[in-house]
């Protein structure tokens, strides 16, 4: 019997391949249904349904690749990367400091892991490594470091 | 959309065929799921990978890969012209590793880099030359 994980896969699927729609209603907050109208006037996206369709597919593809990662680490402990390789994996072919820098990788790496040492295993990966790059980048502007004197 | 840098992710046969495996250990799969820890944008598997990998969705054994890599990228009408065009530049290549060059193309048509894991690097290369997109080959 698919689990209600699997139901879910499935139903996001079927959202790439089918055009069928069905009317609901949902009370949004009058700002954001506000927000939607005037952003959707501004061409964000072609109407307000697409709107609410995109971000929706958006987060639930977001929450079932954390699912999937989280679970499989579960399952096969042995896969489980360490924070500094994934994240020279994501820069890699890229123009990101990182690539030049990669000990930056490593220290930044290092001291997130130790802050959610359970990056991973809640599938908050993508969360966790956007973190790591952010501090690379600012350690390769100079940012925090002392400065020399002349 | 991801935030920032982003990453596609295409697998060749060999990193389907790993990923597909049930083993407590497998080194080839950890870097599968490693390339796809770090891809935050599109992954996917050509339907002529799936094809060679003998990856049928159908199937409960690929329950776990199905989860890690919904989306499957399907050699249609456009994209058949795509690999013959390519394959016209590479002669060597096989239509599978053409169909992986294609699916880098699509995921990198906007933006970002492809990363395509492969055990066949230089024909992926020679192909990779020939795509518009960025593409990152990495040997598996």
């Amino acid at each position: 019997m698919a689990t209600r994980f699997e139901e879910l896969i499935e139903a996001l699927s079927a959202v790439d391949e089918l055009e069928r729609s069905k009317a609901t209603s949902v009370r949004l907050p009058e700002a954001l249904h506000r927000a939607v109208l005037l952003a959707t006037e501004l061409g964000m996206d072609e109407s307000f349904t697409a709107a609410t369709s995109r971000a929706l597919r958006e987060r639930m593809g977001d929450f079932v690749r954390r699912q999937a990662l989280a679970d499989h680490f579960t399952k096969f402990p042995a896969d489980l990367p360490r924070l500094a390789d994934v994240a020279k994996r994501r820069v890699s072919g890229s123009d990101h400091p990182g690539v030049a820098h990669s000990e930056l990788i490593d220290e930044a790496a290092a001291w997130v892991e130790q802050r959610h040492p359970e990056w991973a295993l809640t599938g908050a990966v993508d969360d966790t490594v956007d973190e790591v790059l952010g501090y690379v980048e600012m350690l390769a502007a100079g940012v925090g470091r002392r400065r020399r004197s002349a | 959309m991801p935030k920032g840098l982003v990453r596609h992710l295409v697998l060749d046969t060999e990193a389907a065929s790993a990923l597909l495996a049930s083993a407590s250990v497998n080194s080839k799969r950890a870097t599968v799921i490693l390339a796809i820890a770090a891809a935050n944008g599109q992954r996917v598997v050509p339907t002529a990978v799936r094809g060679e990998a003998g990856w049928d969705r159908t199937d409960p054994a690929a329950a776990d890969a199905n989860r890690l890599i919904r989306t499957d990228d399907v050699l249609d009408r456009v994209g058949a012209d795509r690999v013959a065009q390519l394959r016209d530049a590479v002669p060597v290549a096989s239509v599978v590793d053409a169909a992986v060059a294609v699916a880098a193309e699509r995921a990198g048509g906007s933006g970002g880099v492809v990363e395509i894991l492969t055990s066949d690097v230089a024909d992926l290369r020679d192909l990779s030359a020939n795509v518009q997109a960025r593409v990152d080959i990495v040997r598996l």
